[in-house]
């Protein structure tokens, strides 16, 4: 039998619905930002940097060098650009949560390219936000 | 056989998607370029196909209960010198092979796998390239 929802019912019914869905996106956001977190860069004791004959630090010697994650792992952070541009918005016109990374590089990095292993981190975030496994 | 191996045996048996791929050699003569590493050789032609496990240091897929929730993305990537209409036309046909094929894999019932339509994508270097997500559910054999 068909039934009536009025109007104001419905518009209360997207609100809910508006709102479980973003905090799912909330879950996945923040689990996309705890596996692009971890630091690729590490120090570079003195004792290990290019010395001159007088046995002294060379000038301009490096201090860190960056390490990328293994392939198939989540990006080690190297700038945190890409971590920054995690965020999540409503977009009203298909109503869905949309959760990513802005920055032009950020599927390249999540999909891989020809010559370069891909570093997932959106579907990974995604996984364990269904599973509700923490990160 | 793991999954990415079926999944590849399904692509090597389909007509459209080996008359659209470049060959290599793994050893046993040439074959179609479907990889399950990534990325594929810098040696090899385009177009190819990469398959992977989504999951990274954590394993494939998410187990819940007696489920095993399995999903994986496949890359088509093209020849940079040329249109993006063969990778296209592959993208599209490895989502009609693979959307609801069955897939057997040990100590697991038998399951059919859901693929996505394919996205584009083009990688710094100008190679075109499409990107499919496959999924599964797999419930322990009783």
């Amino acid at each position: 039998m068909p039934f009536q929802i009025y109007q104001p019912a419905m518009a209360e019914i997207h609100k809910i619905m508006q709102a479980e869905t973003m905090k799912v996106a909330a879950v996945v956001e923040r689990n996309m930002k705890k596996l692009t977190r971890v630091s690729g860069r590490h120090k570079i004791a003195k004792a290990d940097r290019a010395t001159n004959n007088n046995g002294k630090t060379r000038k301009g010697a490096a201090k860190e060098y960056y390490e990328p994650s293994a392939p198939g792992d989540p990006p080690h952070k190297q700038s945190g650009l890409l971590n920054q541009s995690i965020g999540s918005a409503w977009d009203a016109g298909t109503e869905t949560a949309v959760v990513g990374a802005v920055t032009h590089y950020a599927g390249w990095v999540n999909n891989g390219t020809r010559r370069m292993a891909a570093r997932p981190f959106a579907r990974p975030a995604l996984l364990a936000a269904v599973a509700g496994a923490k990160l | 056989m793991t999954i990415l191996q079926a999944i590849q045996s399904l692509l090597s048996d389909d007509a459209t998607c080996v008359s659209n791929l470049a060959q290599w050699d793994f050893g046993d003569g040439l074959v179609p370029a479907i990889f399950v590493r990534d990325p594929a050789p810098e040696k090899c032609g385009q177009p190819l196909v990469t398959l992977r496990e989504d999951g990274g240091a954590n394993g494939p897929g998410v187990v819940i209960n007696s489920e095993w929730q399995w999903s994986g993305t496949i890359m088509v990537w093209g020849n940079k010198d040329e249109s993006d209409a063969t990778p296209n036309v592959l993208a599209w046909a490895i989502a009609r092979a693979l959307d609801r094929a069955s897939v057997t894999v040990t100590g697991f019932e038998t399951s059919v796998l859901a693929c996505n339509a394919p996205s584009g994508l083009t990688d710094p270097d100008g190679f075109p390239g499409y990107r499919l997500t496959v999924a599964a559910i797999f419930r322990s054999e009783v």
